[in-house]
């Protein structure tokens, strides 16, 4: 009977002694950076534990409410801190929380459960507590009202939608005045870059050429023969002379000409009479030249663009500068 | 070539039946000093067979180149002054109670007569100016019951003073579009207005004596039917016609907002016949470009509505015209 309490007491020592030696091994600590806060203003709570390599521990579950005042707003996660003994380590986590109701908050002990082989134990951190208080309020100046929230910072992220947004938009404008500018012109929208006008009688010389080609008259399309002459010399003469001749009449255009003798001789000014008198018969009177005429009127027309046409001045190149040999006057 | 025949056919046909113009230019010349365009209107007019509106100031002989040329030909004539109290039945007729056949008989008015000088026409009010329409338009008169056909020649020319607003009555635009052509009579020059004094100072008023019948007006009206118009002077009269209805086609969008309407379908009518009698008076037997040019103001001006935009920039109709002539192309 002795043997046997004696036995029950070395095991109830023994045990105890393992409980000590494992909690010697383990330090827990909870810290909070600040013990007072503004209602609803966020605390940092950190959770340590520093122990020896080869044990097993828990951290505590962390709820996300404590004691029905307080409210986790984010958990970090475990960090793991290497120490200068290297059979032990720190592990830690971050919590961030906030109270909104005024008063002293108790943050109850956390547990860290620690396992080593078929040991199992636990260690608590010691209870804390920190105030929270509320806005003074200045009675004197009774009710005011609610504030409206603080504007927090612009981030550039937050603006560039903004300023995209004013870009397009900004375009779109642009390309809508741009369009309606260009519609009143009448002129497309994207046209190609204008070529170099040609001279005027390179134009209508072309056009007598093609006329001649066309073999019009001998198909006995006269009307078209003259009045495909008549026009070009009219456009020539539009192009060469700033006379609007294709608005003109033929007695317009050759009355022009006739105020203004200077801008073609007589020869010519008979040349262009025959041409548009006859292209007028042709056209408006269904008369039918003679062969000879119709041959003569485009060769008419040649000479009366070869007579008129501006001779193009043709830029000669200066000569490099000579030295300039400054003559001395001998007395 | 046969069609090539046929226009110098009808050009000396035109020579043979048009020297009448001559002497009926000549006897209107003896009494009408000066004002060539107002006798080739009259005379377009009269061969056309279209009513004349004659606008000017006072004292510009408006009423005494009606009364020579109706004067000049053999042919009934009548000149009715319009005033405030005239009743369409004064203009028309009426059927009057005869006691000796006991019954209502037809009283005619001197309507029923060749020419009509219908004297300062805005005188008389919207109905004895409506009463004319029918005449006008129809070449008829109806009475009672009864239509009658009023003889050819009908001309209704019509005088008006564009000065006087008080006591006038402006002519509906339904009826100044049945006038052919509206004339505008310009003063005359200083030597005109010389001979002018001179004439009165003398007391030597020549008067016309009757150089035609009215079967030669007809006879000619035949041949101003038979002169050529090609397709290209259609198309041109055409093209005026429609630049006037849509400006913008024509790159003549200065005038969308300034004509509230153009010309109509008549318009296109009264400017190729006032050409064919424009072309025959300068004895041709087709029609050329000048011919429409000549005619176009006189028959274009009262059929163009301008809006009040144009009326605030002083902007007329023939400001209208002349600028259409510029831009449509002469064929």
């Amino acid at each position: 009977m002795k043997l046997r309490i004696l036995y029950i007491v070395l095991l109830v020592l023994l045990s105890d002694g393992m409980h000590a030696l494992m909690a010697q091994q383990v330090t827990v600590k909870a810290s909070i950076d600040s013990t007072r806060i503004l209602i609803g203003d966020q605390l940092k709570l950190r959770l340590e534990i520093e122990k020896p390599l080869d044990l097993d521990i828990e951290f505590p579950q962390i709820p996300d409410t404590f004691s029905s005042h307080i409210e986790v707003v984010n958990r970090s996660k475990i960090d793991t801190i290497k120490l200068d003994n290297k059979d032990r380590i720190k592990l830690a986590q971050d919590l961030l929380i906030t109270s909104f109701d005024s008063g002293i908050h108790q943050i109850p002990p956390f547990y860290f459960r620690l396992k080593n082989g078929k040991m199992l134990d636990s260690a608590a951190t010691a209870a804390l507590a920190f105030k929270v208080f509320t806005m003074k309020i200045d009675t004197a100046k009774g009710p005011v009202d609610i504030k409206v929230p603080y504007s927090a910072p612009v981030s550039l992220k937050e603006i560039i939608p903004y300023i995209l947004g004013i870009i397009l938009i900004a375009a779109i404008v642009f390309f809508i005045f741009y369009y309606i500018k260009w519609k009143k012109k009448n002129v497309p929208l994207f046209a190609k870059p204008e070529k170099p006008a040609e001279p005027a009688h390179i134009i209508a010389l072309r056009e007598l050429d093609r006329i001649k080609t066309q073999k019009l008259w001998q198909q006995e399309k006269l009307k078209q023969y003259y009045s495909e002459v008549a026009d070009t010399v009219r456009i020539y003469i539009e192009r060469r002379f700033d006379v609007p001749a294709m608005e003109f009449t033929s007695a317009e255009t050759i009355g022009t000409f006739r105020q203004n003798k200077e801008m073609v001789d007589g020869s010519s000014l008979d040349q262009l009479q025959h041409i548009l008198s006859l292209a007028d018969l042709v056209k408006f009177a269904k008369y039918t030249p003679l062969p000879d005429d119709n041959n003569l009127t485009l060769m008419n027309a040649y000479f009366f663009v070869n007579q008129t046409k501006k001779e193009e001045v043709k830029s000669v190149e200066k000569p490099a500068a000579e030295p300039v040999v400054e003559e001395i006057a001998v007395q | 070539m046969d069609q090539t025949v046929d226009i110098r056919e009808l050009n000396e046909r035109i020579q043979r039946e048009s020297s009448f113009i001559d002497i009926i230019s000549m006897e209107m010349n003896k009494v009408i000093v000066g004002q060539k365009h107002l006798v080739e209107s009259l005379l377009i007019g009269l061969l056309s067979g279209g009513h004349i509106l004659l606008e000017g100031v006072p004292g510009l002989a408006k009423t005494l180149a009606i009364n020579t040329l109706a004067t000049s030909i053999d042919a009934k004539y009548a000149r009715i002054q319009f005033t405030p109290d005239l009743l369409p039945a004064d203009l028309l007729g009426t059927m009057i109670y005869s006691q000796k056949k006991e019954e209502f008989v037809v009283k005619k008015g001197p309507i029923f007569t060749n020419f009509v000088l219908a004297d300062e026409i805005n005188r008389a009010p919207a109905k004895v100016q409506s009463a004319l329409l029918e005449a006008m338009q129809e070449r008829q008169i109806t009475i009672g019951d009864t239509t009658y056909k009023l003889q050819e020649p009908f001309l209704v020319m019509a005088t008006q003073n564009p000065i006087e607003q008080e006591g006038t009555y402006p002519l509906p635009e339904a009826q100044v579009d049945r006038f052919m052509l509206k004339v505008v009579i310009k003063y005359p020059s200083k030597e005109e207005e010389k001979l002018i004094i001179m004439q009165n100072l003398l007391k030597t008023f020549p008067t016309a004596s009757k150089v035609m019948r009215s079967e030669d007006i007809l006879k000619a009206r035949e041949v101003v039917k038979d002169v050529y118009m090609d397709e290209k002077i259609q198309k041109y009269i055409v093209d005026i016609v429609f630049a006037t209805r849509d400006p913008k086609s024509y790159k003549l969008d200065k005038f969308v907002d300034m004509i509230t309407y153009g010309g109509s379908p008549r318009a296109s009518i009264s400017l190729a016949q006032a050409a064919k009698a424009y072309a025959f008076i300068k004895r041709r037997g087709y029609v050329i470009p000048e011919d429409v040019r000549a005619v176009c103001m006189d028959v274009m001006r009262h059929r163009i509505g301008l809006s009040y935009e144009a009326e605030a920039n002083n902007i007329t109709s023939e400001e209208i015209i002349a600028e259409i002539l510029n831009t449509v192309e002469v064929p």
